[in-house]
């Protein structure tokens, strides 16, 4: 009631008084509300950008089969009652050294199938490496760390002409004792990458969120392919800045390998950047070898 | 009233016109006596009780009540009162998450301290902001969280002493944005999510913390409830129907500013301890809404802090935090001109809290100890004029008076739920129960009684027994001091004194003596003390303030 009353001897004042000030910021639509809040900037050139993005190329690339060969490796150290068995650990949500003294916690379970299957009368070999359970940490003697929080999964169909293979890698993967930059610095993403090979052409697509090395990206459909030499041909990376605004990259269909940068709608302009090196390497990983 | 409406026009009256005749405000309180008030105070901003020297002072001379409430605002306990005061509003303090001791090397027997840990976390950054006289916009912008030795072992954070102790700040390395307690791992273990909610129960509490917009009190119509329950696709339905919008159309867009932290094995700890960068653009893409405060568009998180901190109800809300914490009960619409002096008072000291928390308690209605006939029956039951010590301040009180905790299993018993007694003893668990109980009840009599006495049990043994004090509740004492000795009532009148706030009066004194010397008769020295300071220590007066 004594709001009530508030509000009224407010609301009773002068019309000047009782007009809403244009100028006070009191609106809750983006047009009224000044954006003093914001202070971001471009953070690189188009050439920075594409350089930075380069750079998560040159740490190597995720993949699944190398994440199992390191577990396997390390099991390898395990007894039989610490973890249990070579191949899974489920009763050691608190830990356990082994003779050998290593460390296992958590749940870690990798599984490979290979099933013959015929699908609207084409028949294909699907090979299937999976995270059974994905959720460990291994530590040895000597102080690596192989931590993973997630999933990593490769499918591969092999048909009579060609192969086609889709790696999907998430949540947070870490080997400290690992020669490949992308592992022993850790990764945290929800990538996925699709390989084909087969008809005279190979090709790798990107899509979904990687994190490593302190660069953040988002891929949208960026392509490499054989045809273009690896270059990239179509697609859009978006990367995360250290004020947590992006940087877009659009790349053209071209084979050119150049992209159009941009930062919040600015346009930075075109760089290139040639990572046929790459393609060859990342399309191998992708494909797996059992 | 008249006054008042005056003030709100703007402009003295013209010089022509009758000087209006102001109403006088009906005296509602009767005041609390000094020495009660600073007891009041010390407690509310300590935890710990006032010294027999500051209660002298006091008696001496009224002004020194103010001078004493400015001193201890410099006091490093105030700290861990205002944790304790933030735990009841934000319940952080929860017995058990996601993670446990196991997945950072810690045995189940630290299974406590790594609860508390956690969830202290967010509520620590805000009692540094408080006491070092930080502006409070910095608990939503600061760059760096407060962690102690247990959680410098456990997230990715730098700068914490090698050697050091306590809780001190240290910085993120895993580039999470500065957002103050919007990206401390404590809150959001605390505030967890799933693939279905996607961050939305996250981002009604953040509108219920820090502008105290609690969207789960919007009154929402079931009209469109058939066409919902039919849907498929409910997260697309929730943006479209009309009587969801009223709540989503604000909860989609700050939810999706918050996918930094969104984990996608949830139990894992190496996911839980880290923020994502590359995830910041999922929320946008999960929830198909850009980021966006109460419509205002955020570049994440880092943004969203500013933009909360410059919303005129995150002020008010930090004065209906502070008030209500003091005051002990809710703010209603009632307190409208209270609340908006105090937030003049909050604004004008530049978001500093402490000149909010001193403004407090200058209110009538905090200094009070009673109500007058002024008060009608319908308000009779809103002002708290007498405070019931909750498990939380009996905690940090015992804790004066002994020196030491009470434990059970490496937990503090009126701290913990699995192994304590803190619910019971009127205290908040986060999950459950989330406002402390206000009013004495059966179990918290019981608590308070066994806790008085394994308090008092430690005092004689500690200070009388075995000759090692680690405190001094009873100076000039010794076990087999008479009742006929002065000392003894020296003694016994300051221990009084320093417990209740007030002299003992002549009957009172008759009464412990009579006590004292039954006791000493039938069960001897020790259990005379003993039982002396259990008695006080049980006294309704000793455990409301």
């Amino acid at each position: 009631m004594y709001a009530l009353f508030v509000a009224t001897v407010l609301s009773g004042c002068s019309p000047v008084d009782a007009q809403p000030d244009p100028d006070d910021g009191g609106g809750e639509t983006a047009e009224e509300t000044p954006l003093d809040y914001r202070d971001a900037a471009p953070q690189w050139t188009a050439e920075e950008a594409v350089a930075e993005l380069e750079g998560v190329f040159a740490l190597g690339w995720p993949s699944p089969t190398a994440a199992r060969a390191v577990f396997q490796e390390l099991m390898a150290f395990g007894d039989a009652e610490c973890p249990g068995n070579d191949l899974t650990f489920i009763n050691t949500l608190d830990g356990c050294f082994s003779e050998s003294g290593y460390w296992y916690m958590g749940l870690g379970e990798f599984a490979w199938t290979s099933t013959e299957r015929n699908t609207d009368g084409a028949a294909y070999l699907e090979d299937a490496l999976r995270t059974i359970n994905g959720d460990f940490e291994i530590l040895t003697p000597d102080g690596r760390e192989y931590t993973s929080g997630g999933l990593m999964e490769m499918v591969r169909s092999t048909y009579s002409d060609h192969t086609a293979a889709l790696t999907n890698v998430r949540g947070s993967w870490q080997w400290t004792g690992s020669d490949e930059g992308w592992f022993m610095a850790g990764t945290s993403s929800d990538l996925r990458t699709g390989a084909q090979t087969g008809g005279g052409s190979e090709s790798l697509s990107f899509n979904g969120s990687y994190g490593v090395d302190h660069t953040y990206a988002y891929f949208d459909q960026l392509v490499m392919s054989s045809t273009c030499d690896w270059q990239t041909n179509g697609g859009v990376v978006t990367l995360r800045q250290d004020d947590a605004s992006t940087t877009v990259l659009t790349f053209a269909d071209d084979c050119s390998g150049c992209a159009t940068v941009t930062w919040d709608g600015e346009d930075l302009g075109v760089a290139c950047a040639d990572w046929s090196a790459y393609g060859p390497v990342i399309l191998a990983a992708t494909m797996g070898v059992r | 009233m008249t006054l008042l409406a005056l003030l709100a026009c703007g402009g003295p009256p013209a010089a022509d016109s009758t000087p209006p005749v102001a109403e006088v405000e009906p005296v509602r309180f009767t005041a609390l006596s000094d020495t009660r008030l600073l007891r009041r105070i010390s407690l509310d901003l300590r935890g710990v009780l006032p010294s027999v020297a500051e209660y002298e002072q006091v008696e001496a001379d009224p002004a020194a009540l103010d001078t004493l409430r400015d001193t201890w605002m410099e006091d490093p306990l105030l700290e861990d009162r205002l944790v304790q005061m933030f735990a009841e509003r934000w319940h952080t303090l929860i017995d058990g998450y996601d993670g446990n001791p196991y997945d950072f090397h810690y045995g189940w027997e630290q299974r406590y301290d790594f609860e508390r840990s956690i969830g202290q976390e967010p509520l620590r950054l805000m009692a540094h902001v408080v006491s070092d006289d930080l502006p409070w916009s910095d608990i939503v912008t600061a760059d760096y969280t407060m962690v102690n030795p247990m959680l410098a072992g456990m997230w990715p954070v730098e700068g914490y002493p090698t050697d050091g102790t306590g809780w001190q700040p240290a910085t993120w390395t895993d580039d999470r944005p500065a957002a103050g307690v919007l990206t401390t791992n404590g809150l959001w273990w605390r505030y967890s999510t799933t693939t279905f909610n996607q961050n939305r129960a996250r981002a009604a509490v953040i509108a219920r913390l820090l502008v105290c917009e609690d969207l789960l009190t919007r009154p929402v119509s079931f009209a469109g409830s058939e066409e919902l329950l039919e849907a498929e696709d409910t997260s697309t339905m929730v943006r479209s129907v009309p009587a969801c919008l009223a709540c989503h159309s604000t909860v989609e867009p700050l939810a999706a500013a918050l996918f930094g932290f969104y984990l996608l094995e949830p139990a894992s700890a190496y996911e839980m301890t880290r923020y994502h960068p590359e995830r910041e653009g999922d929320g946008p893409i999960a929830l198909s809404v850009e980021p966006a405060f109460f419509g205002t568009p955020v570049n994440g998180l880092a943004e969203l802090g500013r933009v909360i901190a410059a919303d005129e109800r995150f002020s008010a809300c930090a004065v209906e935090t502070f008030a209500e914490g003091l005051l002990a009960r809710e703010t209603t619409l009632d307190d409208y001109a209270v609340t908006e002096a105090l937030q003049d008072t909050f604004l004008a000291a530049d978001l500093r809290v402490k000149p909010l928390l001193a403004a407090v308690t200058d209110l009538p209605e905090y200094r009070a100890g009673g109500i007058t006939d002024a008060v009608v029956d319908a308000e009779a039951d809103a002002p708290m004029t007498v405070r019931m010590v909750g498990a939380g301040l009996m905690r940090s009180l015992f804790h004066e008076l002994s020196g030491g905790d009470w434990v059970q299993d490496g937990a503090i018993v009126l701290d913990d739920d699995k192994k304590g007694l803190r619910v019971l003893g009127g205290g908040v668990d986060g999950l459950f129960l989330l406002t402390p109980q206000q009013d004495p009840g059966m179990t918290w009599s019981l608590v308070a009684e066994r806790a008085a006495q394994v308090t008092a049990q430690v005092i004689v043994r500690n200070e009388l027994v075995a000759d090692a004090p680690e405190t001094d509740v009873l100076p000039g004492a010794t076990l087999e001091l008479a009742t006929t000795d002065p000392a003894w009532a020296d003694t016994v009148g300051d221990l009084h004194l320093h417990l209740f706030g007030a002299r003992a009066d002549a009957e009172r004194m008759a009464a412990y003596t009579a006590l004292f010397d039954a006791l000493r008769a039938e069960s001897g020295d020790e259990a005379a003390w003993t039982g002396l300071l259990v008695v006080m220590l049980r006294d309704p007066e000793f455990l409301v303030y």
